[in-house]
């Protein structure tokens, strides 16, 4: 098959950091045949984070048009080798460019169906998002709002409507994902945890950093705690609790559906 | 005549040699010069100890930096310094090489590889482990697999010869060894399915002595356990450093995994002598013995770690050992005068064997090999250890180790060879996150046995120092040096260097002062105890 020659050539080059730009080649176009091996190269490299069908799981979604971090196939290309620095996803080393290309190739192919539908009125959601729900109390959106909890700017991108109501409704059930505390992502971003000092004081927050020796915890308050692991007293970690509440009682049904389609319509745009 | 030859040759070999210049008796007697780091695991046997024991337990609270050297090549450094007589010698991302005053840190000279902007680096990156040093010449492979020789005391290149062709999926990443009039070195690229062998040069001129293929040929020994053709594209790297006895003249070398990797369709058999250890005859390159630890791999399961030499006692009887902590979860002990397998423990929690019989070959569980749906098994293809070196401390009697416990799913695909492309057959999705973590171990040698164990926070990526202090150094994926007590594990000291910790640790000493070193993301970091010097007050 052919591949975008000077691509080829980039990451030939070996050394070369993978996240310099590169053009597009517009000839490269994908058989049946890559498609189908594309698949099959991401339902077992990818679908782990990414869900069977790309339809996220502790990584985003990927079904569809417009991938804000790789707007074009060479990009996309690119991310799929030299991963996202600063983000859980890592570079496939493992793959070559035209494995990776026939992977974008069969992204490229889910992007193209129609978008869900999302029932729920967008206009009502938002004055749900701002009055009862408080969300900016601990989210950013479109750079408004407390930021300690993930920013929600282009959440419509990252997340489908069905996660999007899992996150309100289960909270804990859909932790986002962190390449902290280490390079052996993915890790709950938000992890619960419990520590008793050596004087017996009683610290709880979420981890936002861990090493073998230390840990940085974010109390409720928003304050930081730098810890000493070997100096405490006891340490417990309590996977699978978010330190979002519930919004399955809080709100209507109606209004679930309208806040929703408020956070469907985030896609990042000024 | 004979009689004045030999008198001469008395003579030279009892001439103290000039301050920098590596002997040959040096190299055998390293340990005997405790202030120097003669060789790329601090001598021949291979056991990363350092006798210096002016840090120790009860002062390591004051270590504190020495200097900091920033590597001019950005990525991350691999390398174990060098140090001969107040020089150290080290090797940045690429195969770069500095010569750095060891006590202040200050560049005396560095040598620039000539990387073509067409390199192949399938399968790992184009880092580099570290130089030898013999006579006065310091040896160093490139990433293009070429082998150069640079003169000690100015850098200039005294000769360069091609190893391999880098086209085909060949590379240098491990330091050589030096020793004699040799210089050994293997070579990487069974992710690219060449055919592996281990290469001996003239120290002097850079001519090639010996080449022992680690695939044989049809009609050699070991042939008949390969299918077809499939040995032509077999793998079997030697990519990282091995270790020599001088008095039995046996090299010992670690060989990596067959090729393709995940889909071993076309080759049936146990694939010698790939995942096994290699003891070569030093002056020819003929085997001797080997052992393989993984017979017909399929989870890219390299023995390529370091071989460590040791003395001691099995059954009643003294024995010459060589001990490997290897990739597919067990330890062994090996017999290195005959290669007979003495014991084998498993030091993680691995899932693909029942365990290992009298012979040491593993008892395998059902269904291990990868499938197109994919299997889990542990240890992922990272191993249970990796490149990173293990220590064993003659002080202690024990054998030091940095664990990696992690899964993951093991896929298979249809493959077909291309020259100077990646020939793997599958892949893998490692389970990561909070379900990984590591240890540092110390096993009793003999049993395997893990007397203490360190906990860490994720599998490490670097290697072990003890010293003479009583004191184990590590360092962590999050950018921690650490030292741990190596009688009890009890943690004892922590830096955070800023970057990810992917090196092994060495010491040395200066005018009567002793001094640590570990790489870290791109820079070289070294300590020493606060107020026993001119550097702090």
């Amino acid at each position: 098959m052919r591949i975008p020659t000077l691509l080829l050539a980039f990451f030939l080059s070996g050394a070369a950091p993978l996240r310099a730009q590169a053009p597009a080649d517009s000839s490269y176009r994908p058989t049946a045949s890559d498609l189908a091996d594309g698949e099959r190269l991401f339902e077992s490299q990818c679908s782990r984070c990414h869900g069977v069908g790309a339809t996220g799981g502790v990584g985003p979604a990927l079904n569809r048009l417009r991938l804000r971090r790789a707007p074009t196939d060479v990009a996309l290309i690119q991310v799929i080798l030299g991963g996202l620095p600063g983000t859980a996803m890592m570079g496939f080393w493992n793959l070559t460019v035209e494995e990776a290309s026939q992977i974008a190739a069969y992204l490229r192919t889910l992007g193209r169906r129609p978008p869900e539908l999302v029932p729920g009125d967008a206009a009502a959601g938002r004055a749900t998002y701002e009055g009862k729900g408080n969300c900016g109390s601990c989210h950013i959106l479109a750079g408004q709002g407390a930021g300690w909890a993930p920013d929600l700017s282009d959440v419509g991108l990252r997340l489908s409507a069905a996660q999007l109501r899992e996150s309100l409704v289960e909270p804990g059930a859909a932790q986002p994902i962190s390449p902290l505390p280490s390079v052996h992502g993915p890790y709950p971003a938000f992890l619960a945890v419990e520590a008793t000092t050596s004087t017996g004081r009683q610290i709880r927050g979420t981890r936002v950093t861990e090493d073998d020796f230390t840990m940085v915890v974010r109390q409720a308050d928003g304050r930081l705690r730098s810890l000493e692991k070997t100096t405490l007293r006891r340490l417990r970690k309590i996977p699978g609790q978010s330190p979002m509440p519930s919004y399955a009682s809080a709100l209507s049904a109606s209004e679930l559906d309208d806040l929703i389609a408020y956070l469907a319509s985030q896609r990042g745009e000024p | 005549m004979r009689r004045t030859l030999l008198a001469l040759l008395t003579i030279a070999a009892a001439a103290p040699p000039l301050a920098g210049q590596v002997t040959d008796a040096r190299l055998r007697a390293a340990r005997r010069e405790p202030a120097n780091w003669l060789t790329y695991s601090g001598d021949l046997k291979a056991q990363r100890y350092s006798p210096l024991s002016q840090i120790t337990p009860a002062n390591i609270g004051s270590l504190r930096p020495a200097w900091i050297y920033q590597a001019v090549t950005p990525g991350q450094m691999q390398t174990s310094p060098v140090v001969v007589d107040g020089v150290m010698y080290l090797t940045e991302y690429q195969g770069h090489v500095a010569a750095l005053d060891a006590r202040s840190g200050r560049v005396l000279w560095r040598y620039q590889q000539a990387v073509p902007p067409t390199l192949l680096a399938l399968g790992f990156a184009p880092t580099n482990r570290g130089v030898a040093v013999l006579d006065s010449t310091v040896y160093v492979g490139s990433p293009d697999a070429r082998l150069v020789a640079l003169d000690a005391r100015s850098g200039a290149v005294r000769w360069n010869v091609p190893v391999a062709d880098n086209a085909l999926g060949y590379a240098i990443t491990g330091a050589p060894l030096a020793f004699g009039d040799l210089v050994i070195i293997g070579i990487s690229g069974a992710e690219a399915g060449i055919r592996g062998f281990l290469d001996a040069y003239d120290a002097r001129t850079g001519e090639r002595r010996w080449r022992f293929y680690t695939i044989p040929a049809p009609g050699e020994p070991g042939s008949e356990t390969w299918g077809g053709d499939s040995w032509k594209t077999g793998g079997g790297s030697t990519w990282l450093t091995g270790s020599y006895d001088p008095a039995l003249g046996l090299l010992y070398w670690g060989v990596g995994n067959p090729g393709s990797l995940f889909n071993a369709d076309d080759r049936p058999g146990d694939n010698l002598y790939t995942c096994s250890l290699v003891a070569l005859d030093a002056k020819t390159g003929t085997l001797k013995w080997h052992f393989q630890f993984t017979p017909h791999d399929t989870h890219d399961w390299d023995a390529a770690q370091v071989p460590v030499l040791f003395d001691g006692r099995f059954q009643g009887r003294a024995r010459k050992f060589v001990a490997m902590a290897n990739r597919n979860g067990f330890y062994y002990l090996l017999d290195r005068v005959t290669g007979e397998f003495l014991a084998g423990t498993p030091y993680i929690q691995q899932t693909w064997a029942e365990g290992l019989d009298a012979s040491g070959r593993p008892v395998l569980r059902p269904n291990t090999e990868p499938t197109g749906a994919g299997i889990a098994i542990t240890p992922n293809l990272h191993g249970a250890s990796n490149w990173y070196s293990p220590s064993y401390s003659p002080r202690t009697g024990l054998f030091y180790v940095a664990a990696r416990q992690m899964g993951s799913r093991y896929y298979k695909y249809p493959v077909s060879y291309t020259p100077g492309r990646y020939f793997l057959g599958g892949g893998e999705s490692e389970f990561g996150g909070d379900s990984a973590h590591g240890a540092v171990k110390a096993l009793d040698p003999v049993t395997g046995k893990a007397r203490w164990s360190f906990p860490l926070h994720s599998p490490p990526w670097a290697g072990l120092l003890s010293t003479g202090g009583g004191l184990v150094f590590g360092g962590t994926n999050e950018g921690v040096f650490f030292a741990l007590s190596t009688t009890t594990g009890r943690p004892l000291w922590h830096f955070q260097t800023g970057a990810m910790i992917n090196a092994n640790p060495m010491a040395f000493a200066i005018d009567g002062r002793q001094y640590l070193a570990i790489a870290a993301g791109s820079t070289l970091q070294v300590f020493t105890l606060a107020g026993a010097g001119t550097a702090v007050r």
